[in-house]
């Protein structure tokens, strides 16, 4: 490699030591084909700059128009009150009204389904791992386990269970129906199904999701399943 | 002058992210750009420029707010909105006053300047009468020949990344070898060239 081209990059970055940067300072003015090199040197440096800027302004030019055109501070502030100033009435016209049904079904989540209650069985400690998992908040590994034991006989019901308020809870409410769905297929004397169903409709609450929840919180009504209770008082309120 | 402190977290996270180096600098440098780009506005009403042109000063105005930035020139001295708007002002008078024809050139000679400034006047003038201006153009074809890792790894190094931040980003082992390989790049573009081979 070119040893100069190491001397002229290593002034230019300032790796040079003061004696040294004079010498080379020197040698511009003497030597007419180092200088040549120096020029070369700088006329490639700036040309490779040139390109950066370019591909730099190209970027810039492609990017979408929505982010582009970013809003004057002011104008900003005032989007910032409207939306708040939005907020203060839809929540006050919130509390006020009768409760939506998400908020139905959010206090019923809190208040029943925060912590699973561990039970003694011998035969199922991986369950029980699962609800500690869940009752610990760590709700991956708890999805994990029952994952597992839906496949597991001795314990498929209550893991189809679990793993449907894992769901649940973490809002993936499609993945939820589909095990209440699993669930209420159980042939069982009271199968809860029908009414976590329900309560994961209500939290999606789409308007046929709503249709759909009331029909099963009557059927759970009627059948006395379990969750009966609160089907009697959602219903009056729905 | 009493200093004006950087006066807003925007303004705080965009220079904290802009010196913060690595493949994350990119967010940042587009967030300067969107965050400011009403001035374009300015542009276009203060100064006469269609959209695009202002657009395309303000690009620059940016493009010279990210250099002075990564190279430690900005001294906080005012907000980054103050600092942008007076670098883009001069440039849309710039732009008016080149000709139509030379309207992307605004700031192409410039960085040469910056770095023939680091010598002093006769070694300058000694160099300054050897630059060759009609090689620039055999230059930048020549750049696309001497191979896609070698033209990276100069832009990366004129983009103001130090050879340790790039020896990360294109897995080099080194920042010593990151030199040494940008060094025989350079080589291999002045080989290239007729007279320097």
């Amino acid at each position: 490699m070119n040893e100069q081209l190491h001397y002229i990059d290593d002034y230019f970055t300032g790796a040079l030591r003061p004696e040294e940067k004079a010498a080379f300072e020197q040698r511009c003015t003497s030597d007419q084909e180092f200088a040549r090199a120096v020029a070369f040197y700088l006329t490639a440096r700036s040309v490779i700059k040139e390109a950066v800027h370019e591909n730099k302004a190209a970027a810039f030019k492609k990017m979408p128009v929505s982010m582009a055109v970013a809003k004057r501070p002011v104008g900003r502030y005032l989007a910032v009150a409207a939306t708040l100033l939005l907020l203060v009435i839809a929540g006050w016209l919130y509390y006020k009204g009768s409760p939506a049904p998400s908020k139905l079904a959010d206090s019923y989540i809190k208040e029943n389904l925060s912590q699973l209650s561990v039970t003694m069985s011998s035969e199922s400690d991986s369950l029980q791992t699962g609800i500690a998992a869940y009752n610990k908040g760590d709700y991956a590994a708890a999805e994990k386990i029952f994952t597992i034991l839906s496949n597991t006989a001795s314990v498929k019901t209550d893991a189809i269970k679990y793993l449907g308020i894992v769901y649940l809870v973490t809002k993936r409410y499609d993945m939820a129906i589909t095990q209440f769905d699993l669930l209420s297929q159980i042939p069982l004397y009271a199968n809860p199904g029908p009414f976590y169903k329900a309560l994961a409709l209500l939290q999606r609450g789409t308007p046929e999701d709503l249709q759909l929840a009331k029909k099963l919180l009557l059927e759970v009504k009627n059948n006395q399943l379990p969750g009966s209770k609160y089907a009697v008082e959602w219903l009056n309120k729905l | 002058m009493i200093p004006i402190s950087v006066n807003s977290s925007r303004d705080a996270e965009i220079l904290a992210g802009l010196q913060l180096g690595g493949p994350a600098r990119r967010s940042f440098e587009e967030l300067l750009y969107t965050s400011f780009f009403y001035l374009t506005r300015e542009g276009e009403r203060k100064y006469s420029l269609t959209t695009d042109d202002s657009a395309s000063a303000y690009s620059d105005a940016v493009i010279s707010v990210i250099d002075n930035v990564v190279a430690g020139r900005f001294e906080h001295r005012a907000s980054l909105k103050t600092y942008i708007s007076q670098i883009f002002y001069n440039k849309c008078v710039d732009l008016k006053r080149k000709s139509a024809t030379n309207k992307e050139r605004v700031h192409h000679t410039s960085d040469l300047d910056t770095m023939m400034m680091m010598l002093p006047d006769n070694a300058r003038n000694a160099v300054q009468q050897l630059i060759d201006n009609n090689n620039r153009i055999l230059l930048r074809q020549k750049l696309s020949e001497i191979g896609e890792k070698c033209k990276e790894l100069l832009l990366l190094f004129e983009d103001g990344y130090p050879d340790r931040e790039i020896a990360t980003m294109l897995h080099y082992n080194s920042a010593e070898v990151v030199k040494v390989s940008r060094r025989r790049c350079l080589d291999k573009l002045r080989e290239k060239m007729p007279g320097y081979e």
